[in-house]
């Protein structure tokens, strides 16, 4: 898919601090980020590195005790920019599931036990194109009229129309609590349902709508979470780890859904992992994460054959390769309540120097499309 | 091993079960409540320990409360708080004051002893049922669920007006029925063949001794006691349930795999690894449960099942002003209930906010956040 | 498995229940002399004379080995005759019978409102973890759990009869008793005197009875509720911190929509189990109340008869409230596995 310049997604220095009991976690210390339109963008970091937390924060829904302190998070709707996080609550409510939306790591403790995947999938449906699928009711029910030659409108006819016109009117919210008496319009939240599922490659959609989450095989349910979130066609789709927790084989399955998917709803996806065998498979560019900090980003190729963050070269020699010893980084991921001072990264890194110790490096760009926050590679503010 | 070496190694082994118990209570002590519920029992502690200084015993047997039998000869009613009787009196003109002092005594002596005990025999069952499983857990299991059906006071009124004035125990019998059933687990449940044999020869001792020579106990047993052998005897399926669902879920742990492939025994395996992990529940259950327990014995009191009327316990001097429950001596006589009163409800809320703090820092889905 | 099959499989667990509960029964009725012990089997004051009862002797094997005596008294049992009650002066069974609506009336209004109430309170202060309504709610659940019930019963009663005279202890006052049983204008169609009020067209006769039914329903409302809002505070907290929250969020609903849709059945799970539980409070309760507002109900009777050491009526009320703790569980269960998909699995 061509990929445009256009960015549709720009965090700048967000800084986000969690007040626990043992001290305050200094999570996120200025991370930048980049999604551009149509690209997959990796995000690759060890476990505690802050890749879920900056993946939340998009949608800024920081569980407590966390609190965003600083930074602007651009996204782009309606061809304008705008920062997430100086908006109300309510455009935050319209965004989320609808223009961005996200798929999670072991997909059965995201589903709702008590409900089925046709009840969890419908939600969604019915917060962001209740519009829409009433339009497609009151459609389907005037077609059948007309080939009955009947003219008129039923009783469900006109609750559509109504509900079409004012949808916060008194009397229309009072209307719809009659029992069945939006029953077209909820076969075709049903029938859409369906729909979905079958996009997402499921075998026989409708007996797995019905089914609850606990019936569910891993990969079967983790379709239902990306039907969930693919539902309204968002442009920024964030995958934190999805295939994580997955047999290998299924993980294979999955990642091929995704891209194909992301081909036909046309989403920018930025996909977080550990792993960097499918962050190569999957990714436009890849952003590497560590301590809280983004340190390093780039097109995939170019990061793999000309890492230059020393972070990077650590993580692609520590992969293991046969007939050769394995290789570590020195060291251990620093606890955030004390981090080191300086680049987080100066006391494991083998070139480090003076400068490290004392001043946090800025992240600028150094090649074609290649940022690095880094003092190897040029000066500070 | 050396002895000393012993020592060494068990404390090293303790070092991270130190920390987490300094971790809770740094935790209960920041806490208000917790603070509160344990200066309260404390206070009732100091109580029952200074009982002789602040109420002098009565000669016949402390916990008989003195009787103003000047005032009775002249009036039947209860007089208010008095110089002479700092709480008043009741009808039969027996002084409030020592009541409640000495009641402490007796509330502590019920819920302690109740505890302990339902702990005691509720761990031995709850254990043995998780451990042997098969049918033995199914009948222990059964015995406890028909015990739980019965509401706590309602049972213990049913015990109490059953069990006999004098209880002739035969201990030996008692004994040989123990001994036979553990046998009858231990051969259920195919346990090494030496201690079965131990068991079978005790066994077949206590059985000898049983018809040849029985021993037997003659224990004359007043209402208070009768109220305490109720209350041991409904108090312990509640914990054999809870700490059998700790055994089984500590069961099939790994390490518990780890420890049988390196040759543990089952006791050791229990001692060392199940209980020590599987306690916790049960200490959120015995601190809240004491509570409960002097409620019950004050509410068997008060229905006349409990304490007879002169002895030293709270709920009993409450039942004494069921007399005079009409317009016009209630509020006159209100002390005679309301001042005991007091004394219960601060003694359980004591024990509630000390438990409610354990669990809040025992409870491990809210610990460490 | 269906909902059918878990159904029928805890009828055939409850027969080994009901079984071991009534061997307990019996097993404390071996504690008493022959003598008392034919009083199981009596049914009318005639046959209370000391020579009858030599024949009810003979007749029902009281000197014979114990399980021989069991089956005697368990086909008694099952009969429906539990035998004499002393204090009520006819038959156990017909003591119960006649005095369960008086009960049924304090119940009918405390339980709605500790389960209601409790489960409201409860998912608040969770909600609101740690603000006003919390600590409010939590430090009030604590209290009422502490106080004894029968001290709060004497003082309600001192405050609201002896000192302010609004309501009284007893089912209805006595002018209205005698309007009741001697005026032939009042028909008993249910018992329940707040309902019978109303069928006749009485309703001054419903307010009086409904006045007297407010301080004991109050008492046991007050101790019980604790138990309520614990459990759904801590299971409601549980639900709010699971996964399936935070993606509701993420897919746009509000923080009330996701509380009520979400959360809240999955918080209310553990407390219909705990319902089950609650029964056995409230038997409990009503004993100790009904004796402090000489109520006339079940539980004033058990307490009575467990005074006069009557053993026949606290045998027979104690198997009564086994058999509806044990019913009533059931049908907790059941209910549990309709609304948890999960459980049926099992």
């Amino acid at each position: 898919m061509k990929m445009s310049a256009e960015k549709i997604l720009e965090i700048n220095g967000l800084v986000l601090n969690f007040y626990t009991y043992e001290g305050v976690v200094r999570a996120l210390d200025g991370v930048n980020l980049e999604v551009r339109e149509g690209e997959t963008l990796g995000l690759v970091g060890e476990t505690g590195c802050g890749k879920s937390v900056t993946s939340f924060s998009t949608l800024v829904l920081v569980p407590s005790p966390g609190k965003i302190e600083g930074g602007r998070i651009h996204f782009k709707v309606q061809g304008k920019k705008v920062d997430l996080l100086r908006q109300s609550d309510a455009f935050l409510r319209n965004i989320r599931g609808n223009d961005i939306s996200m798929v999670f790591q072991e997909p059965r403790a995201y589903l709702n036990p008590v409900y089925t995947a046709s009840e969890q999938i419908s939600e969604v449906l019915v917060k962001h194109r209740k519009e829409e699928l009433l339009k497609r009711a009151l459609e389907s029910l005037e077609q059948e009229r007309r080939k009955k030659g009947l003219k008129g409108s039923t009783f469900e006819m006109n609750l559509y129309k109504r509900m079409l016109k004012n949808p916060k009117a008194l009397s229309a919210r009072i209307l719809s609590k009659i029992p069945r008496s939006q029953r077209r319009y909820k076969q075709e939240v049903r029938k859409e349902v369906v729909q979905i599922l079958k996009e997402m490659e499921i075998p026989d959609p409708e007996r797995v709508a019905k089914m609850y989450p606990h019936e569910l095989s891993g990969g079967m349910a983790q379709r239902v979470v990306i039907a969930m979130a693919l539902a309204c066609n968002p442009k920024l789709l964030i995958a934190d780890e999805p295939t994580t927790n997955l047999d290998v084989t299924v993980q294979a399955q999955i990642l091929h859904l995704i891209k194909i998917l992301k081909n036909r709803f046309k989403s920018s996806i930025l996909y977080i992992t550990h792993d960097l065998g499918v962050v190569a498979e999957i990714s436009d560019r890849v952003a590497v994460m560590y301590a809280g900090n983004v340190v390093e980003l780039a097109d995939v190729y170019e990061l793999f054959e000309k890492p230059l963050h020393p972070y990077t070269r650590g993580l692609l020699e520590s992969i293991p390769r046969p007939n050769r010893p394995l290789k570590s980084i020195p060291g251990t991921v620093p606890g955030l309540i004390n981090p080191p001072s300086g680049c987080r990264f100066h006391d494991r890194c083998s070139y480090t120097m003076e400068i490290c110790q004392k001043v946090k490096p800025s992240f600028i760009e150094v090649g074609k499309d290649h940022s690095v926050a880094c003092f190897l590679y040029g000066g500070s503010k | 091993m050396t002895a000393r070496s012993r020592w060494e190694e068990f404390k090293v082994s303790m070092q991270p079960r130190i920390k987490e118990w300094k971790f809770m209570f740094r935790r209960m002590r920041e806490s208000p409540l917790s603070v509160l519920g344990l200066s309260i029992i404390f206070g009732f502690a100091a109580l029952a320990v200074l009982a002789p200084v602040l109420a002098p015993a009565n000669p016949q047997d402390p916990f008989l409360i003195p009787q103003d039998t000047e005032i009775y000869k002249v009036s039947p009613v209860p007089s208010p708080p008095s110089l002479q009787h700092l709480f008043g009196t009741t009808g039969d003109h027996y002084d409030i004051y020592y009541a409640c002092i000495w009641g402490t005594i007796t509330a502590f002596r019920v819920g302690i002893t109740t505890v302990g005990i339902s702990l005691v025999i509720g761990v031995i069952v709850g254990v043995s049922a998780a451990y042997y499983g098969g049918p033995a857990d199914e009948i222990l299991m059964r015995f406890t669920d028909v015990i739980i059906a019965f509401p706590g006071l309602i049972l213990a009124m049913a015990l109490v007006i059953a069990l006999p004035d004098v209880l002739f125990l035969d201990i030996s019998l008692m004994l040989t029925i123990i001994l036979g059933i553990t046998m009858l687990f231990a051969i259920l449940s195919r346990a090494k063949t030496k201690m079965t044999l131990t068991v079978l020869t005790i066994f077949v001792a206590t059985l000898t001794l049983t018809l040849v020579y029985p021993l037997m106990l003659r224990l004359p047993m007043n209402r208070l006691d009768k109220v305490l052998i109720a209350l041991w005897l409904i108090g312990w399926p509640s914990f054999a349930r809870v700490i059998r669902g700790e055994v089984l879920r500590v069961k099939n742990e790994d390490y518990i795999e780890a420890a049988r492939a390196s040759g543990a025994s089952d006791i050791r395996i229990v001692m060392k690894h199940i209980l020590p992990n599987g306690v916790y529940p049960l200490l959120i259950m015995a601190s809240l449960d004491i509570g409960a327990i002097v409620l019950t014995a004050a509410a068997l009191s008060f229905l006349g099942l409990g304490a007879p009327p002169n002895f030293a316990d709270w709920g009993q001097i409450i039942e004494r002003s069921r007399n005079w429950i009409s317009r016009q001596e209630f509020l006159a006589n209100a002390h005679v209930f309301i001042i005991p009163g007091i004394f219960i409800f601060v003694f359980v809320l004591g024990w509630n906010l000390l438990g409610d703090a354990v669990r809040d820092v025992l409870d491990p889905t809210l610990r460490r956040k | 498995m269906g909902l059918i099959t878990y159904v029928v499989r805890r009828l055939i667990l409850l027969v080994p229940v009901l079984l071991g509960v009534s061997m307990l029964v019996f097993a404390l009725t071996m504690f008493f002399p022959p003598t008392v012990r034919a009083l199981l089997y009596v049914t009318s004051e005639k046959a209370l004379t000391p020579e009858n009862l030599k024949n009810v002797i003979n007749q029902y094997h009281l000197n014979d080995p114990f399980y021989v005596q069991y089956f005697t008294w368990l086909t008694q049992v099952l009969q429906g005759n539990l035998g004499w009650s002393k204090v009520g002066r006819m038959p156990v069974t017909n003591a119960i019978i006649g005095r369960f609506p008086a009960t049924f009336e304090i119940i009918v209004f405390a339980a709605p409102i500790i389960i209601f109430l409790g489960i409201y309170l409860g998912i608040q202060s969770a909600v609101y973890r740690d603000k006003m309504v919390d600590h409010v709610s939590r430090t009030a659940s604590i209290i009422g759990w502490s106080l004894p019930s029968f001290w709060l019963g004497l003082i309600l009663l001192a405050v609201f009869y002896g000192y302010l005279g609004w309501f009284g202890p007893g089912r209805i006052s006595s002018d209205v008793a005698d309007f009741i049983n001697s005026s032939g204008q009042f028909t008993r169609y249910t018992g329940l005197y707040i309902l019978d009020g109303i069928l006749n067209g009485q309703l001054w006769v419903s307010w009086d009875a409904f006045k007297h039914v407010i301080l004991p329903a109050t008492v046991i409302v007050v101790i019980d509720i604790a138990l309520i809002v614990r459990v759904s505070r801590s299971s409601m907290l549980e639900a709010l911190g699971k996964g399936y929250v935070i993606a509701a969020r993420a897919k746009g609903l509000t923080k009330k929509e996701v509380v009520n849709k979400h959360a809240r059945r999955n918080a209310l799970i553990p407390v219909i189990t705990l319902s089950g539980l609650l029964v056995g409070g409230l038997l409990t309760g009503v004993t100790i109340t009904e004796t402090v507002f000489a109520f006339g109900g079940l539980g004033s009777w058990a307490a009575q008869s467990a005074q006069q050491l009557d053993m026949p009526s606290v045998l027979g009320f104690a198997m009564f409230s086994a058999i509806v703790f044990v019913i009533t569980n059931l049908i907790v269960d059941v209910l549990y596995a309709y609304i948890d998909p999960r459980i049926r699995l099992v």
